[in-house]
């Protein structure tokens, strides 16, 4: 029934803000940890892995919205040369991570290995896209160390979004709560 | 850890260290100094004592380089991150000031000089 369904997108819109304000407050609780500068950690992706398992598709498109804005005037980059790379990023992170969400049976992958492929996606494009558009070649000698670090920050957010969905109670209530 | 994690693992590792070799890959040429600006990208000698001008976006970043040692000498920048970075001296060392668009790494080198830039 098209009018039931509308309601409940409706009733699930807070929900999606909600997850939004997470992901924002998220990229606040960044700044507790000492990176270099051209580097993040991605802690805003936590609340879009967790989402991965109940949101529809338009639904964490509009995440993905609220994520990267937040995470750019969060981080001031809003209007800068940064926010196209890191909002690239997220977007290509969002893209390779529902893939492999939708694709790969849930059996053969946890959220660790989503967060893995979605950190390798992000900053690949996010090197790729200053080497050609931004910086130049030269900013290939960064690659390793934006990919490296990548794989241990996506290893850990993966680690505690899995972790989050086997334990949080709170959690499996908002999922209870989509179901019924 | 499930099969398809593993698999992303590993694909991150061979990622990182293709783009490490692919960067630091250690060559028999002789050190080079290389700058990218806006500009383009210029090669300067590492063993003539000079100051280079980088001429980025919000002004020009002055880069010293003084037997055989490459330092950022003055910035135009906020953070001076490019500063702090300290003295360059051998093959896959770096320096970067990202908010005036400035590169600088020494190309060339030896293979234990490679290591030492694995160091920063």
């Amino acid at each position: 029934m098209p009018g039931s369904s509308k309601k409940m997108a409706q009733a699930r819109l807070p929900l999606v803000a909600f997850f939004g304000a997470l992901s924002l407050f998220f990229a606040t609780l960044e700044y507790l940890f000492p990176t270099p500068p051209w580097f993040r950690l991605g802690l805003a992706n936590l609340p879009i892995l967790l989402a991965l398992d109940f949101f529809t598709f338009p639904e964490l498109l509009l995440l993905l919205l609220l994520k990267v804005i937040g995470q750019g005037i969060v981080n001031g980059t809003l209007a800068s040369q940064a926010f196209l790379l890191s909002s690239s990023g997220s977007l290509a992170s969002f893209v390779v991570m529902y893939m492999a969400f939708r694709l790969i049976p849930r059996g053969w992958i946890s959220l660790i290995g989503l967060s893995l492929a979605g950190s390798m996606a992000s900053n690949t494009v996010q090197v790729g896209l200053s080497m050609v558009l931004i910086f130049g070649p030269a900013s290939g000698i960064i690659a390793p160390w934006f990919l490296g670090l990548g794989t241990l920050s996506g290893l850990g957010i993966g680690w505690g979004a899995e972790t989050l969905k086997r334990y949080s109670r709170w959690l499996r209530r908002v999922k209870l709560g989509q179901s019924s | 850890m499930k099969p398809f994690d593993i698999v992303f693992l590993l694909l991150s590792l061979v990622l990182t260290a293709g783009s490490a070799w692919a960067a630091l890959a250690p060559t028999n040429a002789p050190l080079r100094l290389e700058v990218q600006t806006d500009g383009g990208l210029y090669t300067y000698p590492l063993d003539t004592d000079q100051e280079i001008k980088a001429v980025g976006p919000l002004g020009t970043t002055l880069v010293h380089v003084e037997g055989r040692a490459v330092h950022v000498e003055v910035s135009p920048c906020a953070n001076k991150v490019c500063l702090a970075m300290g003295t360059i001296r051998q093959g896959g060392q770096w320096l970067a000031c990202l908010p005036n668009h400035v590169f600088i790494r020494i190309s060339g080198g030896s293979a234990e000089a490679s290591i030492d830039a694995g160091v920063f």
